[in-house]
Order: C-alpha cells, then structure tokens, then sequence
C-alpha cells in the first residue's frame, strides 16, 4: 500500500488487488478487543470509581459502535476504492483515516489478547493461533501504511 | 493525574500519533513521553481535574492504549 497523494482534505492510497483483499477480510473481524476490557484507574478507593468505570464502559461501547457505522458505511461506498489497471485506489478524508487508526488498533490489541498477551513477540503457532497471529501483524501493517501517510515529509 | 502504562504490543509510532492527537503536542513532547513510556514502563500525560482526566483517559482508550487515572501521590 502507498500514498500516491494527499490534500488538506483527503489522502489516496494505491492498494494491489490482494493488499484490498487483505484488508477487506481484516476490517470484518472488528470489533476484537473485549467489551470493559481496562479499569479506568489501579487506585483502589479513588472516589467515583464505580461510577466512571461504568461511565467509561459506556462511553467505549458507543464509540465502537459508531466506528462499526462507518466501518459498514465504508465498506459499502463504491467510491471510496476505485478500480485501476493495477489495483485500487483508496480515498480517505483526515477524520477516516483517525477512526480508521483506531479500528486497526483494537483488532492489533484484541488478537493480542486473545493470544493470551504475550511478552514476547514469538508465539507458538497452531491452527488457534495463526489467525490470531496474522490478524495482529497484518492489522499493525496497514496501521503503520496509514501512519506514514499522517506523519507527511519529515 | 493521566498515566499511560507500556505494553509489548502498541508500535511506539501509533502511541506517539495518539499522544499528538488527544493532547494536541508537538511531535517532540509526544516522542518524549513515548520514549519515557517504553523505557520506565510509564509516564504521567497530565495532571488534571478528576472529570478531565476521566476524558483524556477516555481518549486514550479510545485508541486501545494501555492508560487509566491514578490518584496523585
């Protein structure tokens, strides 16, 4: 994937016809990342804590579902991946590509979780696994594509 | 006040983007407290008001990354 060109307003991305694949199969296993997965605080006692956890809790659980509305809302937009000779191009505005970031995200996380969160980066692969596995590296590949392209010329 | 907590699977890239994102930082001081993340295992982001820190935390969840609200010591 590679950034052919980008605007104020909206960044083209050139994916080849498996890397669209790839990505299409990746975006489906969102959301990933367990419902109430983080404490809002370690500090047992802190005043309020049950409170904003729930608060908290809810306020995740409807950003989710708001990304998985855009998600679908992207997913069926003819005009977001356009055929060319070689593959497709993709066009994304600043405010996609952020909530895009955060989709990538939590498929990384929850396949690492759903790992067991490992230390270390090497995992003992078996047919549980190896989804698990590739989701995490194939989503924290496009993660960095669509992060080079936020960064700009340094 | 706002900690973020170091976990092997968040790319040092991706943490520093969010930092510039929910704090408005500059790339440096993002870098900063990504370095100081990865390397102590920890950094305090802010020091704010319960409800703001209860937001930023928010945030930062928002993004999976590994962040709560801790009482100052």
């Amino acid at each position: 994937m590679n950034l052919i060109r980008s605007t104020k307003d909206q960044f083209q991305f050139r994916l080849g016809r498996r890397e669209k694949q790839l990505l299409l199969a990746l975006l489906k296993l969102y959301p990933c990342l367990p419902a109430a997965h983080q404490p809002l605080s370690k500090t047992s006692g802190l005043p309020g804590r049950e409170t904003g956890q729930g608060l908290l809790d809810e306020a995740l659980a409807e950003q989710r579902r708001e990304n998985r509305r855009q998600l679908q809302a992207l997913l069926a937009d003819p005009g977001r991946f356009q055929e060319q000779e070689t593959g497709w191009r993709l066009s994304l505005s600043p405010g996609d590509l952020e909530w895009l970031l955060q989709v990538l995200n939590d498929i990384r996380v929850g396949s690492w979780v759903l790992l067991g969160s490992p230390e270390e980066r090497l995992v003992q692969l078996d047919e549980k696994t190896a989804p698990q596995y590739w989701a995490m590296e194939m989503s924290g590949q496009f993660q960095m594509g669509f992060l080079e392209a936020t960064q700009g010329p340094n | 006040m706002v900690v973020c907590w170091n976990d092997p699977v968040n790319y040092m890239e991706y943490v520093t983007h969010v930092f510039q994102v929910v704090f408005g930082w500059a790339r440096p001081k993002a870098e900063f407290h990504m370095l100081q993340v990865h390397e102590q295992g920890k950094s305090v982001l802010a020091r704010e008001s319960m409800e703001r820190a209860e937001a930023y935390v928010h945030q930062l969840q928002k993004y999976s990354l590994h962040a709560t609200m801790e009482r100052d010591q």
